[in-house]
């Protein structure tokens, strides 16, 4: 009798725990598939509630973890003594004693495709690191207006690389060796293009992708053009050039991403971020920072 | 559940495991021969081999196969003007890498000969050279078996490593598709599920083959 008992109570709390983790399964996909609509609710909301304008201190109190790259220069790389500096550090900084949020812990620096994967399943509250709003970003993370649009070039090498090369376009036959950074928005509009996987090289980290075209060991590279250029700047004796003019304008605006999970916990926080980015352009804070990192 | 992403992602992961299994069992068979002549290197009394074998491996075991295969791939070329591809980079790292374990297992199984199978070989009048081929090396070759098979499972998953010197292996193809897809769980759920059927391939046919070299 009392094994009988035992029985069905374990039937029971299995039942309930594979429709919790059902159920679970369910919400997510939900979230995944449609997350336009709630962010605009809530943008429209927050609309109404900060309609005396300002946002300053809009998100006092609040603890948002923070993700940024560490590898890409001049937007957030590390300095000789280790600190972690650039664009997107200041700004953040900037927006932190603007809007009044706290950091949870350190800023934290990782690789392109752990930061938009630890954005799009909500490791992270919000990232900054010269993140292009893409479509694809778009399906899983929410972004910020635009705060920069840069636009990708091709680099070759002066030396090795072949010097008919001069386009992105000729790099679709197949005939060239191309570096991109894993999960870059270069990485996803060379796959767009059609450039062969077998002529695709895609490195963990742009610092190698840049070695592997100062070795001659790729004939082209495919970066953000900021970037790119401060490479070409900075690097010693480089043999790196710029080829060609930028392009893909439209699908490498940097935006600062928020997780999804962080905007439902924060209603309306996109919006005050929009808000914020749009203040600190106004007072000068944002044309200060770009002469400090960019020009 | 939707398993349409494993129409991209298998094909992808095929692809890899040809370059995985090229990479360690290449890598393997020249560790092999390596770590045999280390291992044997490690027994001589030639002090200058001795020394050799014993600095190889000091290096091999004190610096992570990352750090070997970034060095292979990108500091060799400088300091030589030797330029490898990545996948002969990625073969190069599992041989140096693999040969300097083999060569403390061979070490360990020379060591547990008895020395009376030498002497008895000796007072046969055998060669030292060849009471060493005949005497020792056949029940010691039984006795590394296993331990053999336990090195080229580790050396495939080894490779997985191989993906900072841009080797397309399986790791590397799972990543480049997670990278953009935003499928996360699927992918490496698909990833880990994929390494433990290739594994447990490995795993019986290394029981087939010691069944019959024991019998």
């Amino acid at each position: 009798m009392k094994r009988e008992l035992l029985k069905r109570m374990v039937a029971l709390g299995m039942t309930v725990a594979m429709t919790g983790a059902l159920v679970g399964c369910g919400s997510s996909k939900d979230t995944a598939e449609a997350p336009a609509p709630v962010a605009e609710d809530l943008v429209e909301e927050s609309v109404d509630s900060a309609s005396d304008g300002s946002v300053e201190g809009a998100l006092e109190g609040v603890t948002l973890s923070f993700g940024t790259s560490g590898l890409f220069a001049p937007f957030s790389y590390y300095d000789e003594d280790g600190e972690l500096i650039g664009f997107d550090v200041d700004f953040c900084n900037a927006l932190k004693d603007y809007l009044g949020f706290e950091i949870d812990g350190d800023m934290q620096a990782m690789d392109y495709s752990a930061l938009t994967t630890s954005l799009a399943e909500g490791k992270l509250d919000f990232g900054m690191a010269a993140l292009c709003a893409t479509d694809e970003r778009k399906q899983v993370m929410n972004f910020s207006e635009t705060y920069c649009d840069s636009g990708q070039s091709i680099a070759v090498n002066k030396e090795t690389s072949p010097a008919e090369l001069t386009s992105v376009d000729m790099l679709t036959s197949g005939d060239y060796k191309v570096a991109v950074e894993k999960g870059t928005a270069s990485h996803m509009y060379a796959l767009n293009i059609g450039i062969p996987e077998s002529a695709l090289e895609i490195h963990d980290e742009i610092t190698t992708a840049y070695e592997s075209l100062e070795q001659g060991k790729v004939d082209a590279l495919i970066q953000d053009t900021p970037g790119l250029a401060y490479y070409i700047k900075t690097a010693e004796d480089s043999k790196i050039e710029i080829k060609g003019e930028p392009f893909n304008q439209g699908q490498s605006p940097y935006a600062i991403a928020i997780s999804f999970d962080c905007a439902d916990a924060n209603p309306g926080i996109v919006e005050i971020f929009n808000q914020a980015i749009a203040d600190l352009i106004a007072d000068g804070t944002f044309a200060e920072l770009s002469a400090k990192w960019l020009e | 559940m939707d398993l349409s992403f494993l129409g991209k992602l298998l094909p992808m992961l095929f692809t890899g495991l040809r370059v995985t299994i090229l990479i360690a069992v290449v890598g393997i068979l020249l560790g092999f021969l390596v770590g045999t002549l280390a291992g044997f290197a490690l027994e001589s009394r030639i002090k200058l081999f001795k020394g050799l074998a014993n600095v190889y491996i000091w290096v091999i075991r004190g610096t992570p196969l990352i750090v070997q295969a970034l060095y292979v791939y990108y500091v060799i070329p400088k300091l030589f003007g030797i330029d490898l591809s990545s996948n002969l980079s990625g073969i190069l790292v599992i041989s140096l890498n693999s040969g300097a374990f083999i060569a403390e297992i061979v070490r360990g199984a020379l060591n547990g000969i008895d020395p009376g199978q030498r002497e008895a070989g000796l007072s046969l009048g055998l060669t030292p050279a060849q009471t060493t081929w005949h005497i020792i090396v056949p029940p010691a070759f039984k006795s590394i078996l296993p331990a053999l098979f336990n090195q080229f499972i580790i050396s495939v998953k080894d490779t997985a490593l191989l993906s900072v010197i841009v080797v397309n292996e399986i790791t590397h193809q799972a990543q480049n598709y997670a990278s953009l897809s935003y499928k996360t769980i699927p992918t490496y759920t698909t990833l880990a599920v994929f390494y433990l059927v290739l594994i447990s391939i490995l795993i019986i046919v290394q029981k087939m083959v010691e069944r019959k070299v024991m019998r």
